[in-house]
């Protein structure tokens, strides 16, 4: 079995921890699992490609100088997306609002099997979350674009859940009107009884 | 309702009754509405969990933080080596004191590499070179003879700590960018002069101008082969692997950057040289 077979063995815990025993290789093979996903968490998050090719770069820099602070209380790909939206808040934070989509974006975000229809969708899905603030829009990339759980958004917000839950139902709320959505019905905190299915 | 039930009510103790809207509320406890997936009625969440994923991370960028990882594990790599670290020269004549080091002994197994002046060596006022009895010094001092090349004289750079040529390589995360560039390479050629680095060798992965030869070649490609001190750094330059060179010469800080192929074939210049205030 080659080196690269053993690796692909490990899981991320025993990865990280070879790591940090000085295993030369066993970083790159994090990096090379969750590279991908880490990338459209910076992307979506700071919706500039650039800023997000800085952000996870960084954050993967940072993960492998920091890998012994990882406590093992949370998975490694919760540590990870703690790292790689820290980064993109960071920069986020230090530049300018984002208020369009430039159009050289446009290419770099459309996903190469996408049809005309669903690029219009995310185009207008992407400048709808701009408008939001930046809590409930992160909030509504990790749990509703990432399908993270509320839990592990929470973990890698550092905040409550009930401030995540908070955050994601004021950030559908005030996604509707920006989508033109159909107002939803208003709802009693009592439920009543759901009518039966109309027969197929 | 039936009102004709017997009334049970009245057996019970006041804190069992419990009302219609209540019961429902225990079964369905109050929450904030849509503040979970299942029960969002905006179909916000729907919208968002359907739209593709981005494409994969793009090769450019592996790449760079592939090289980026590589730097580091070689840095890792270098201190974790335990070499031992011979303080060859300290001087505090002028403005800015510094230490220049040699890596002697079983460190050159690894590949580490402290580059001394040739005029260092062979013409210290201080005779601080006398203190350093080492025999891998001999050998440090042949390397840097060989690279330094011809003598560039008895001038003395003013403002400078030694008058020595003298070549410090270091690895860094900074990032360069265009705009800031002047400021970044000023403090490059301070905080490098001070506490310099050893490079490791090809095994850091970043190629030939990670090495004093290398990165020799590469001046004389970007005409500043004459320098007799250059401090460089292996960075990023508006995003991309990059070499940060402030090369003195005549007491003149000019700063590069240049790509990490610099090579006589070709200069890979990302910024023009510039004087530094």
């Amino acid at each position: 079995m080659s080196r690269l077979d053993d690796l692909l063995e490990l899981s991320d815990r025993e990865l990280l921890s070879a790591h940090c025993a000085g295993d030369a290789d066993a970083f790159g093979e994090i990096f090379r699992r969750h590279r991908d996903r880490m990338w459209a968490v910076a992307l979506r998050t700071t919706r500039d490609p650039e800023m997000a090719a800085d952000a996870v770069q960084e954050a993967f820099i940072a993960a492998f100088r920091r890998a012994d602070s990882f406590r093992g209380d949370a998975a490694v790909t919760t540590w990870l997306h703690r790292i790689v939206v820290n980064s993109c808040l960071d920069r986020l934070r230090r530049t300018k609002p984002v208020v369009g989509l430039p159009d050289a974006d446009h290419g770099d975000l459309a996903d190469r099997h996408d049809h005309h229809h669903s690029v219009d969708v995310r185009l207008d899905v992407q400048r709808a979350l701009e408008q939001l603030p930046e809590g409930q829009r992160v909030a509504l990339v990790l749990v509703d674009m990432h399908g993270l759980s509320i839990t592990e958004a929470a973990s890698i917000l550092d905040v409550a859940e009930g401030t995540i839950k908070s955050r994601c139902a004021r950030g559908r709320a005030a996604m509707v009107p920006l989508l033109g959505l159909p107002a939803p019905p208003d709802i009693p905190v009592s439920h009543p009884p759901k009518e039966p299915m109309a027969p197929s | 309702m039936p009102t004709d039930l017997p009334d049970q009510t009245a057996a019970l103790p006041a804190e069992r009754l419990v009302t219609d809207i209540e019961v429902s509320t225990l079964i369905a406890p109050r929450k904030p509405v849509g503040s979970s997936p299942d029960d969002d009625q905006t179909g916000v969440h729907a919208l968002l969990s359907g739209l593709p994923e981005p494409d994969p991370m793009p090769a450019y960028l592996i790449e760079r933080i592939s090289a980026s990882l590589a730097a580091e594990q070689a840095q890792r790599a270098v201190l974790a080596s335990g070499a031992s670290v011979v303080p060859l020269l300290a001087t505090t004549r002028r403005r800015r004191g510094r230490l220049l080091f040699s890596i002697a002994g079983a460190a050159a197994a690894v590949g580490l590499i402290g580059v001394l002046g040739n005029n260092l060596l062979r013409d210290n006022p201080s005779g601080g070179v006398t203190n350093a009895a080492s025999s891998g010094l001999a050998s440090a001092a042949r390397e840097s003879a060989r690279l330094a090349g011809p003598s560039s004289g008895d001038k003395a750079a003013p403002g400078a700590a030694t008058r020595a040529a003298s070549i410090q390589i270091r690895v860094s995360a900074v990032r360069y960018t265009q705009a800031t560039f002047v400021a970044q390479a000023r403090k490059l050629r301070d905080v490098a002069f001070d506490s310099p680095q050893p490079m490791a060798t090809d095994s850091s992965g970043v190629g030939p101008i990670g090495t004093t030869s290398g990165l020799t070649s590469c001046l004389r490609a970007i005409g500043a082969g004459g320098a007799q001190l250059v401090q460089a750094d292996l960075a990023f330059y508006e995003g991309q692997p990059a070499v940060i060179i402030v090369a003195t010469t005549d007491g003149v800080p000019t700063a590069y950057a240049v790509g990490r192929g610099c090579s006589p074939a070709d200069a890979s210049l990302l910024h023009q040289g510039i004087v530094l205030p």
